[in-house]
């Protein structure tokens, strides 16, 4: 039975490829390409309106998880269409994981600490990514470094996941 | 010129000083105005070109300390010293290979910043607390050495002139920081090598046979004998001492000093980084020995003059050329020697400051403030510890030789500072507890070498390195492993086989970034046959003054 996987609202590339190209070269990496991680968003908190004031994006297997401080773009399609590596995260973290993110998101900054997981159901967003390699066959041994695509950050806790990812990708059957 | 064209510090001289006081105050100022975060402060906005970072590396090392130092050790004992600073490009090596790619990618301001990362706030904490120590009571000793010269140039009292030199450099270090640093250093480089390069000028016309004297004067007193082979560990300036120690002494100042390697910081990417750091590494040798050279020439000098040597070897050069340089002239090398003083002297500074705010302001006493705010924390740190540097240097007179006092200092902590960040980096079993026990029984160790053994001073880092790595891996045995998140700044997950494989795939089918970063080992490998080429060269030189 083959999985149905939800179709990802994409946030926005904001990065293009001369700017990531240079972050990228200071950060050492010498090939790259693009890539977007398909994450789990939960609402925070309610803004005037009673709209979600923020989102938690979350992997199951990222260290941490990332804020999105405003809502979600409605759709983005067209901007994924074109990125030849997708990574999708097939399942949604369960409540656990979720709380736990939730937590170090808390503790990391006080100002969240009274804001709220709201109790509606996940969504599948799609973030843009950078995706630069380190080392040469020379050396044997690479080393990934992983850029956002939206804001440019170096982004470390999302490694672990991009890596699962990778794997997971690379075990499907061609 | 001999004896009878004594001249004095004219007002030509002091137009020479002074203007170029002006310039560096005026350079200061102009990129204090395009400062407006911490990070332009400290890390100059990560814009500086690597070749303005490698010369300003070298401007600080060919500190006043250098400048007046140096020549004091060539009269006295010839090139033999020149051992303790051979190794410097392999030191430069294991920096460009290890370290700097290592401290550039963490992102951060100050380096101890990767040891909370790594082992947690103590750690942190007190490696910093021991940098703003150690590189205070140095700067004290670095604003000493040029405010003698300018005394015995002036006539002044050594204190005036320390108050004097502090407040320029704290003014235009506070309105510029790193940039005006770096940039002012740039220029001060070429000044001071031009004063070193017109001061052997004038001494080679001063003597009757030129070159030709110098040179059979320095081989008839055995002063181009570098190498000392002796196995002896309590011969200071052996082979061995200068290779085996003095390598985790230039490792350890260059690498785990925050004022040395936070310019390295300021570069736009590692590469760039990494290029700054090969300038010192194939100049700072040619640098220290033409310093010394000045030294043997003096020695010629005053014996072909029958003159007497001051009884403080560090008035040796500043006496040379207040009696004996042309008005004018005098005035340009007293200024090379005010340059030397000054790019010591900012660097350390804004590297106290950067500490200071960053590993302690930020952490315990305001960690919600505005960046605004955090800069004005910054200059006003400049000042402090400007006065902190004015206040030792009144004592730093009872030190004994300059140089070897600021060797001396670092060598107490340098060491095992430099296990700790080791341990950080090669280690991934080592935990907070095990850093800590090592860092602090590494400097127990030292302590007690120094105190109880008869040992050259340079095998104080390799002490304290050897024993904090020893104690901090046989610790950290006693505690848990260190987790992912503690280990992801040093560590990178994607070291399995199977992870590897895949990565090499996907690295070959994706689009090339640069071709920039594949020179690290040519670079790492030029710097050793330089190397090789240095001890070939010198050999050389000690084998034809023997012959």
């Amino acid at each position: 039975m083959h999985e149905v996987r939800p179709i990802p609202l994409s946030l926005p590339w904001r990065l293009d490829e001369n700017m990531a190209m240079s972050r990228l070269r200071r950060l050492g990496a010498e090939t790259f390409e693009e890539a977007s991680l398909m994450l789990w968003a939960h609402a925070l908190g309610r803004d005037a309106h009673d709209n979600p004031a923020g989102w938690l994006l979350c992997h199951s297997r990222a260290r941490r998880a990332l804020l999105w401080p405003q809502s979600l773009p409605q759709a983005h399609q067209a901007d994924t269409t074109t990125v030849s590596l997708r990574l999708a995260a097939s399942l949604p973290p369960s409540a656990d994981v979720v709380s736990r993110l939730w937590f170090w998101e808390r503790m990391a900054a006080r100002r969240h600490w009274r804001v709220a997981l709201r109790e509606v159901p996940s969504r599948a967003v799609a973030l843009p990514l950078w995706l630069g390699y380190i080392g040469a066959r020379a050396e044997g041994r690479y080393r990934l470094v992983v850029l956002s695509g939206v804001s440019g950050e170096p982004l470390p806790v999302l490694k672990r996941a991009v890596l699962w990812e990778l794997g997971q990708l690379a075990a499907m059957p061609a | 010129m001999g004896d009878g064209d004594v001249s004095e510090f004219t007002w030509l001289d002091s137009v020479v000083l002074v203007v170029y006081i002006l310039l560096v105050a005026l350079i200061g100022a102009r990129f204090g105005r395009s400062q407006a975060s911490t990070q332009d402060y400290f890390l100059g906005g990560r814009r500086i070109p690597s070749w303005a970072i490698g010369l300003s590396v070298m401007a600080t090392q060919a500190s006043a300390i250098t400048f007046i130092g140096a020549p004091g050790w060539g009269f006295e004992g010839g090139l033999e010293r020149l051992v303790t600073f051979l190794n410097v490009p392999l030191a430069m090596a294991v920096l460009i290979f290890l370290l700097v790619p290592v401290f550039h990618r963490a992102g951060i301001y100050s380096i101890y910043e990767l040891l909370e990362r790594r082992f947690g706030p103590a750690t942190r904490s007190v490696s910093a607390g021991l940098f703003l120590v150690a590189r205070g009571l140095a700067t004290g000793v670095v604003l000493y050495a040029p405010a003698l010269v300018l005394s015995v140039v002036t006539g002044w009292s050594v204190n005036l002139t320390i108050v004097v030199m502090a407040v320029l450099a704290v003014s235009y270090t506070v309105l510029g920081g790193i940039s005006a640093v770096i940039w002012t250093d740039v220029i001060q480089m070429f000044v001071l090598w031009l004063g070193a390069l017109v001061s052997m000028g004038l001494m080679v016309a001063s003597l009757p046979g030129g070159w030709s004297d110098v040179f059979a004067f320095g081989a008839s007193q055995g002063m181009f004998n570098t190498f000392d082979l002796s196995l002896d560990p309590s011969v200071t300036y052996s082979l061995w001492a200068g290779l085996f120690g003095g390598i985790f002494l230039h490792i350890a100042y260059f690498g785990t000093d925050q004022s040395q390697i936070q310019r390295v910081l300021t570069s736009p990417d590692v590469p760039q980084g990494q290029r700054s750091l090969l300038i010192g590494g194939y100049l700072l040798v040619p640098q220290m020995l033409l310093f010394l050279f000045i030294g043997v020439m003096l020695a010629t000098y005053y014996d072909q003059h029958g003159l007497a040597a001051p009884d403080n070897l560090n008035e040796l050069f500043p006496h040379y050329v207040v009696s004996a340089f042309p008005p004018g002239l005098a005035g340009l090398v007293i200024a090379g020697v005010f340059a030397a003083a000054m790019s010591s002297l900012d660097s350390a500074l804004n590297s106290l400051s950067a500490v200071s705010v960053r590993d302690f302001y930020t952490r315990y006493v305001r960690p919600d403030a505005s960046e605004a705010h955090y800069l004005k924390a910054s200059r006003w740190a400049t000042v402090f510890w400007g006065l902190y540097a004015t206040i030792f240097a009144f004592f730093a007179g009872n030190l004994g030789p300059v140089i070897e006092a600021v060797n001396r200092i670092g060598s107490w902590f340098y060491g095992a500072l430099l296990g700790t960040f080791l341990l950080a980096i090669l280690s991934h079993r080592t935990n907070a507890r095990g850093a800590l026990s090592g860092l602090v029984l590494g400097m127990v160790a030292v302590w007690c070498v120094e105190s109880f053994f008869e040992i050259s001073w340079l095998y104080n880092n390799l002490v304290g390195v050897v024993v904090s790595l020893g104690v901090g891996y046989l610790v950290s045995l006693t505690a848990p492993a260190p987790s992912a998140a503690q280990l992801s700044d040093v560590v990178i997950e994607e070291t399995a086989p199977d992870m590897q494989a895949l990565l090499a795939t996907r690295a070959g089918n994706a689009r090339t970034v640069t071709a920039e970063a594949r020179v690290t080992h040519r670079r790492c490998l030029g710097l050793v046959a330089w190397f090789c080429v240095l001890v070939a060269g010198l050999a050389l030189l000690q084998v034809w003054a023997n012959a």
